[in-house]
């Protein structure tokens, strides 16, 4: 007699793995589906998304006390004046704003834009007295040309608005992003702007085709003896064997500049990772701290591999942020390298994310990154040496060539710092 | 519960509910000869794992990092010497007290005994070699081509069925996570069909 019941009983098993495997298939899948509801947005769902937000930041957000022009009271008070609008654009905008007086980078509500976002091959930024060219391929359009409209709308409306909806730690970095985006519509759209050069204007029209969102992996220089590395964030593991690879080649030069101007942020880990090749004991470590105040873990670099050890600056800008504003921290904490630039744009808080409606996202902050004083850098990291570009500077081309000696004052200033030493 | 600690549980689960089925005495199966064409069929063998390592990146040259897995596999068996194999890893990557990165693979590669048929305790050592593709979320690249090499010894528990395997296992990346991993390997093997 064959042996059904052994065939039988392996049949069985087959078939309870396969149950098992769907069932943890459909957990994962649970796990990012919008919590709140579909388009078009219902009382309901606009009330569900209006409930998770504040029950999120009564509970988490971590610097109602630190900061004087944020109040929760009027948060709130302003999160429940919204519902009613005719529009979801309406509505979803007008949260955007309530969310942003928070004044929290890691706090935000982003929407996906409906269709894809593109930019002139032109670079901006803000300067006390206007929104500058800094960088151009394009010919009509010069490096310290002043924008004056766009698309029939004075800057300052068009800058104005935009700010509103611009999520950051520090009001500088808000007015940096919102510089830098002014120009941003549907991809391939044009754009007319009119641009003041000297005493005389003129209408350009620039057409939207580049992406906005290209964050290349480390790049490495030599100006001579001086090495440069730019690191444009810290979310990518990999780009951590690229910089040792880049540093290897360079632990030969007497000076090195790290580049983290724009650098986002990203993961701690990778942050250590490379402060680990520039230090050569294990410092202090820093805590982080929970909605309770309660100490989760601490944490810091570990010396690693071949350290490098001639000096090394560290250039930062406005939105250099969250495990960009850390490395920085660290740096300049422990004497690892001299900080050139602007004051970094803070960040201290990791942050958790919650999907809303279909392409609504709600990031909070939900820990507080200390040092061993219990201290916070949320509004940010002053520089040892300050660097601030005029009018003047963009137009002779000092911002006009990234990373670059001759076309980035930046860079030119740190290579001469580390001549001079 | 997130997806790796769902797979965790899945693992242990099938451990233990393999285990059980392969304690359950095979009485009332008549004995009778076999007919040619069933020893064709392998010998096929299931089983989990859990894996730790030390990661030495190439670029650091340094162990700075931890990677540790835990794994699901499929064995099929022709010959002592001849086994082609199978599985499934989840786990991640932890650097130290800064954080860690999850991580999952697919292996495949083949397994051989490292000694003629014998009763005595080194009959179980086992040779094990294959390639895996590591799947890492926060990269770029985000799959990674590897090879896995692996020498260790199997105890039988309960008969000819159940093994305690326990091993060291190497592990080389290739491409811009270029590492080699050494660390031990403690599982269950479970033969189906002996």
């Amino acid at each position: 007699m064959k042996a059904p019941a052994r065939r039988g009983r392996r049949h069985n098993l087959v078939g309870r793995l396969f149950v098992l495997l769907a069932a943890a298939s459909a957990l994962v899948a649970c796990e990012n589906a919008p919590i709140c509801g579909d388009f078009p947005l219902t009382p309901q769902v606009r009330a569900c998304m209006l409930d998770e937000i504040e029950e999120r930041v009564d509970r988490y957000y971590p610097f109602e006390a630190d900061k004087e022009d944020v109040d929760l009271e009027e948060f709130r008070e302003r999160l429940r004046s919204l519902g009613d609008e005719e529009s979801d654009s309406e509505f979803l905008a007008g949260l955007q704003r309530t969310v942003v007086t928070l004044r929290d980078g890691h706090t935000r509500l982003t929407v996906q834009a409906p269709l894809p976002q593109g930019s002139p091959l032109v670079a901006t930024i803000n300067l006390p007295d206007g929104i500058y060219i800094t960088a151009s391929t394009e010919e009509n359009v010069l490096p310290g040309d002043q924008l004056i409209e766009i698309d029939g709308r004075g800057v300052d409306q068009v800058f104005g608005e935009l700010l509103a909806v611009t999520h950051a730690s520090t009001m500088e970095g808000r007015r940096r992003i919102a510089a830098r985006r002014i120009l941003v519509g549907p991809r391939n759209r044009t754009v007319t702007v009119i641009v003041a050069r000297g005493i005389t204007q003129h209408r350009v029209v620039l057409r939207r085709f580049s992406p906005i969102s290209v964050i290349g992996p480390p790049l490495q220089r030599r100006f001579g003896d001086i090495g440069y590395i730019s690191l444009s964030t810290f979310a990518l593991l990999d780009d951590v064997e690229t910089f040792d690879r880049h540093l290897n080649e360079l632990l030969d030069t007497t000076g090195l500049i790290l580049d983290l101007r724009g650098n986002g942020g990203g993961h701690l880990h990778n942050a250590d990772l490379i402060l680990g090749r520039l230090m050569g004991i294990e410092p202090e470590r820093f805590a982080m701290l929970d909605e309770t105040g309660q100490t989760r873990f601490r944490f810091g670099p570990s010396p690693r591999g071949s350290r490098y050890k001639a000096p090394i600056v560290v250039l930062c800008d406005h939105q250099t942020y969250s495990a960009a504003n850390y490395f920085v921290q660290r740096a300049g904490l422990h004497g690892v390298a001299t900080i050139m630039g602007e004051r970094t744009g803070g960040g201290a808080a990791p942050t958790r994310a919650v999907t809303l409606a279909p392409g609504v996202h709600f990031n909070y902050a939900f820990r507080v990154i200390v040092d061993p004083e219990g201290e916070h850098t949320e509004e940010g990291v002053a520089p040892d040496i300050s660097i601030n570009l005029s009018p003047a500077d963009l137009v002779a081309g000092r911002a006009a060539r990234r990373g670059r000696v001759e076309g980035d004052e930046f860079v030119a200033r740190a290579v001469q710092f580390l001549e001079g030493r | 519960m997130n997806s790796s600690s769902t797979f965790i549980s899945m693992v242990l689960a099938l451990v233990m509910a393999l285990a059980v089925l392969a304690m359950t005495p095979r009485t009332g199966w008549a004995q009778e000869t076999t007919p040619e064409w069933q020893e064709l069929i392998p010998m096929v063998s299931v089983r989990a794992a859990a894996t730790l390592t030390r990661y030495r990146a190439r670029a650091c040259g340094c162990f700075d990092r931890t990677l540790w897995y835990t794994e699901v596999g499929l064995g099929a068996r022709w010959h002592r010497f001849l086994e082609l194999e199978g599985e499934h890893r989840r786990g991640g990557i932890n650097v130290s007290s800064s954080g860690h990165v999850m991580t999952s693979a697919w292996a495949v590669g083949l397994r051989s005994a490292l000694t003629p048929p014998t009763q005595r305790w080194w009959g179980g050592f086992f040779g094990r070699a294959g390639v895996v593709r590591l799947t890492v979320p926060a990269t770029r690249q985000r799959n990674f081509m590897g090879l896995y090499f692996g020498a260790g010894l199997g105890l039988p528990l309960f008969g000819e069925r159940v093994f305690l395997e326990q091993e060291v296992p190497l592990g080389v990346g290739f491409a811009e996570l270029s590492h080699i991993t050494i660390g031990l390997r403690v599982g269950l093997r479970v033969v189906i069909n002996p």
